[in-house]
C-alpha cells in the first residue's frame, strides 16, 4: 500500500514537474522505438534463459512449454541467432530449434526430430505464424523490427505504475494490423505494452510486460503475456535463469549443436 | 521409397540378436560413463520419460484376396497373419537420458503387445547410445542402437540407406517408426571447411518390407531370403561431407554395403530359383538444400553401382541406377504448408523383361499439404505419393489432435491404388486401412 502511494505520489509530482517545465521538444518516437527494441530483443551481445510458457484457452484449458532458449547477436538490431532447447511437453523433449534472424529477408530456420535424427529446413517467409501453439508469433519472439512501421509520438502518462511514452505506429506495407499502440517504460526503457487493432479498430493482440526486473546488469522483461482477444487465448512466459554476455560460440548455431545440445549452456 | 522385393526374415525377427548386441556396446559405454558418475555422482542426471499407446488399424477391403486368387498371387505360406487387422497393438515406449561429465546415454526401448503380428509381446530396443567428444570437441562419437537420418527428401530417400521400416509406415504407427535403428557406431569429424560424418554398421541391416505377416504382398514365388553373412567385410559404412554455403547446404555422400531389400535371386546351374538375397551396393551422390522463393528447395542425386552386375548383364542381379529428385516446400498462409517433389529412377543398361514389371525409367511425384488449426493443437496432414510411370498411388491421410499436453488423439488412412499387382503400391492395394492410436505421454 505504502509503495503504491509512494508511486502514486511520485507520479503526480513527475506530472506536475512536466506541467510546470516549459513546453519541450517532444520525444523523437523512431528514437524511442528503436532503443526499446534493442533493450526487449537485443540485450547484451547474447543471452540465455529458461522459459516456462503457459497458453490459456478460452475454457481455462492449459498446455505447458518449457525450454532454454539461446541468442547471439551479430548486428545490434539486425542479425540474430536463435537455438530452443525443449524440455516439456514430454513428446518433443530433446527437440531443438534454430533460427537465423535476417531483418532484411527471410529468416532461415531448422528444427530437429531426435526419434528420427531429423533435421529439417522450415520455410520461414510467414512470420505471422504462431510459435510452438502460442499466442506470440515468430516475429513477437524476436520482435517487429521498428523500421517496418511509421511512428508517431501520442502522449506521457502513467500505465500500470509505470511512466510511460505512448506511441503509435502504423505498417508501412500493408499488414495484418493497421495500428500499434505501444507504452514504452520511462524508468527501463522496455516495452510495458503493445495494442495491436486492425482497420476497424477491433484488437488483434496485447502484449503486456508483466515483470521488469534486473537481470545480470540488463533490465529485462521477465514475465510477458501475449492476449488474443477475440480467441479469448492467452500466453504467459516467465524468463528464469536469466543470463547475458557469456561469451557464446557462433558454433552453437549449427547442425551439429542442433543434432547435439551444447549442455552447458541449456543447463537443466 | 524403393521398390522392394521380399524379405520372409523381418526385422523384428533378427532384433534379439541385434538387440543383445547393441546391449553388449551400450553397457560397456554405460559402465565407461558409470565410472565418470561415480567420480562425481552429483552431476549425473537421470531421466525417464515415454509413453503409452494403444493402436487399432482395420483392413478397408473386406478380405483380401487369398494365395492363389484369380487376380493376385501372394506368399501363400505367409499369408497367417490376422486378415482384419493391420495394427493391433498396445506400445509402452521408455526414454532415459543420462548426462554425465564425460558424455551422455540415451536409451528408448519400446514394450510391445502386438496383436496384429504372430510375434505378440516382444521388447525393442530402438536407442540405446553413448555420445561423447574428444579432441577439443573436434571429434564426436555416438556408439550403439540409434537412428540416423540424411539427404533431402520427404519421404523419399537416395542417399539415405539407413534402415526404414516401411511395415510401420503402411499401417499407421507414428512418424518415428518409419526409421529403423541401426547398430552402428557413428563419427562426426568438425573444424574443418567440410564438416564429415562416418557411419560404420558392423552387421547388415535391411530395410523392414511386409513379410505377409500383417500386410499382403506379391512374390513370384515362395524362396527364402538370405542376408550377408556376419562377417566384418559384409559391415554397411556411410560417409556424408557437408557444409553451408550462401544459405544452402551441399553435402557429397559415399555408401557401401548392400541394397537394402533382397531383389536379387539365386538361382540354380539350371536356372531354378532357390532363394533372394541383398547383393552389393556402392551409391555415390550429392544434394543441395536452402531457402528459395521464401520457401526451402532441394535437389538429390545419386548414382546405385550395382557393383555385382556393374554392366547389367545378369538378369538375377538389378542393374545399376540413375536417381535424382528435385523438391520444394513453403508455407503458403499461416500453419499452412504445402510441398511437392519430382522423383526419378532410371535403370542402366536396360533390357525389356517381360517377367519384370520393372521399367527403364520410374517416376515419382508427391504432394504435401499440412494444415494446423486451433493453436497448432489440431493438426491435418496429407500425403500422396504418385507415380505415373507405375499408374499407382499411395495417400496418407492424419489427423493429430493434442487434446492436452499429455493426450494426444491420431486417426488416419493408408490408401493404395494400383492396376498392377506387382508394382510398390498397386502390390498393397488390398492392405489399405484405416487406423486410430491414443497416446499418454509421460
Amino acid at each position: 500500500m505504502r509503495k503504491i502511494l509512494a508511486t502514486t505520489l511520485t507520479a503526480f509530482a513527475l506530472g506536475a514537474l512536466l506541467q510546470t517545465a516549459p513546453a519541450q521538444a517532444q520525444p523523437d518516437p523512431e528514437a524511442l522505438m528503436k532503443d526499446a527494441h534493442l533493450k526487449m530483443y537485443y540485450a547484451g551481445d547474447d543471452g540465455t534463459a529458461r522459459v516456462q510458457m503457459t497458453i490459456t484457452d478460452k475454457k481455462g484449458k492449459t498446455r505447458e512449454r518449457d525450454f532454454v532458449i539461446i541468442r547471439k547477436d551479430f548486428v545490434e538490431g539486425g542479425e540474430q541467432k536463435y537455438f530452443v532447447y525443449f524440455f516439456e511437453p514430454n513428446d518433443v523433449r530433446r527437440t531443438t530449434f534454430m533460427a537465423w534472424k535476417n531483418p532484411d529477408g527471410d529468416d532461415s530456420r531448422w528444427i530437429y526430430v531426435p526419434a528420427l535424427d531429423l533435421v529439417k529446413p522450415l520455410s520461414a517467409n510467414d512470420k505471422k505464424s504462431s510459435f510452438v501453439g502460442s499466442d506470440f508469433a515468430y516475429e513477437d519472439v524476436s520482435g517487429r523490427h521498428w523500421s517496418e512501421d511509421s511512428h508517431t509520438f501520442v502522449r506521457e502518462e502513467e500505465k500500470d505504475g509505470h511512466q510511460t511514452y505512448v506511441i503509435e505506429s502504423t505498417p508501412k506495407e500493408k499488414d495484418y494490423f493497421a495500428k500499434k499502440t505501444t507504452w514504452i517504460d520511462k524508468a527501463s526503457g522496455l516495452i510495458l505494452r503493445e495494442e495491436y487493432v486492425d482497420d476497424k479498430g477491433a484488437e488483434l493482440k496485447v502484449f503486456e510486460s508483466l515483470e521488469i526486473k534486473d537481470a545480470a546488469g540488463y533490465p529485462t522483461a521477465t514475465k510477458r503475456r501475449m492476449t488474443t482477444p477475440r480467441k479469448d487465448n492467452n500466453t504467459l512466459i516467465v524468463f528464469d535463469q536469466i543470463t547475458y554476455d557469456q561469451g557464446i560460440p557462433e558454433e552453437i548455431f549449427s547442425e551439429r549443436y542442433l543434432k547435439s545440445p551444447p549442455r552447458e549452456y541449456i543447463g537443466q | 521409397m524403393n521398390k522392394p522385393n521380399h524379405s520372409s526374415s523381418s526385422w523384428e525377427g533378427g532384433s534379439a540378436v541385434r538387440g543383445a548386441l547393441s546391449l553388449g556396446v551400450a553397457g560397456i559405454a554405460f559402465a565407461a560413463l558409470a565410472t565418470s558418475f561415480t567420480a562425481d555422482v552429483a552431476t549425473a542426471q537421470v531421466e525417464i520419460h515415454g509413453f503409452v499407446e494403444g493402436g487399432t488399424g482395420v483392413r478397408l477391403v473386406d478380405q483380401p484376396d487369398v494365395p492363389g486368387g484369380a487376380d493376385r498371387s501372394y506368399l501363400p505360406a505367409a499369408w497367417s497373419g490376422t486378415k482384419d487387422f493391420t495394427l493391433r497393438e498396445t506400445r509402452v515406449q521408455l526414454k532415459g537420458d543420462l548426462y554425465g561429465d564425460v558424455g551422455e546415454a540415451h536409451f528408448v526401448t519400446d514394450l510391445l503387445a502386438d496383436q496384429a503380428a504372430g510375434s505378440g509381446s516382444e521388447i525393442v530396443i530402438r536407442e540405446g547410445y553413448v555420445k561423447f567428444n574428444a579432441f577439443q570437441d573436434k571429434l564426436e562419437a555416438r556408439v550403439g542402437r540409434q537412428p540416423t537420418t540424411w539427404g533431402t527428401g520427404d519421404l523419399l530417400f537416395i542417399n539415405d540407406l539407413f534402415p526404414k521400416d516401411y511395415v510401420s509406415f503402411f499401417t499407421g504407427r507414428d512418424d518415428q517408426y518409419l526409421k529403423g535403428p541401426s547398430d552402428a557406431i557413428r563419427l562426426g569429424v568438425f573444424g574443418l571447411p567440410v564438416a564429415v560424418d562416418v557411419v560404420y554398421t558392423p552387421e547388415f541391416t535391411p530395410d523392414n518390407l511386409p513379410t505377409g505377416e500383417r500386410l499382403v504382398f506379391w512374390a513370384p514365388a515362395l524362396v527364402p531370403v538370405s542376408r550377408p553373412s556376419q562377417d566384418l567385410e559384409n559391415g554397411e559404412l556411410a560417409v556424408r561431407v557437408s557444409r553451408y554455403l550462401g544459405g544452402f547446404n551441399l553435402a557429397g555422400y559415399v555408401y557401401r554395403g548392400f541394397w537394402k531389400q533382397p531383389n536379387a535371386m539365386m538361382v540354380t546351374v539350371e536356372g531354378v530359383p532357390t532363394g533372394f538375397y541383398h547383393p552389393e551396393l556402392r551409391v555415390y551422390g550429392a544434394s543441395a538444400r536452402g531457402g528459395f522463393q521464401g520457401g526451402v528447395a532441394w535437389v538429390e542425386g545419386g548414382y546405385y553401382d550395382s557393383s555385382e552386375d556393374p554392366d547389367g548383364i545378369l538378369p538375377t542381379v538389378p542393374n545399376s541406377e540413375l536417381r535424382a529428385m528435385a523438391g520444394y516446400e513453403r508455407q503458403w498462409w499461416s500453419d499452412f504448408t504445402g510441398g511437392a517433389q519430382v522423383y526419378w529412377e532410371g535403370v542402366q543398361d536396360f533390357v525389356e523383361n517381360p517377367m519384370d514389371p520393372k521399367e527403364e525409367n520410374r517416376v515419382l511425384l508427391t504432394l504435401r499439404l499440412m494444415q494446423m488449426l486451433k493453436y497448432q493443437t489440431v493438426k491435418l496432414n496429407a500425403f500422396t505419393f504418385y507415380s505415373p510411370t507405375d499408374e499407382d498411388a499411395y495417400v496418407r491421410l492424419g489427423v493429430t489432435y493434442d487434446y492436452t499436453d499429455q493426450l494426444q488423439l491420431n486417426v488416419g488412412a493408408n490408401l493404395f491404388s494400383g492396376s498392377d499387382n506387382r508394382t510398390l503400391f498397386g502390390m498393397n492395394e488390398d492392405n489399405s486401412n484405416v487406423f486410430g492410436r491414443v497416446r499418454f505421454s509421460f
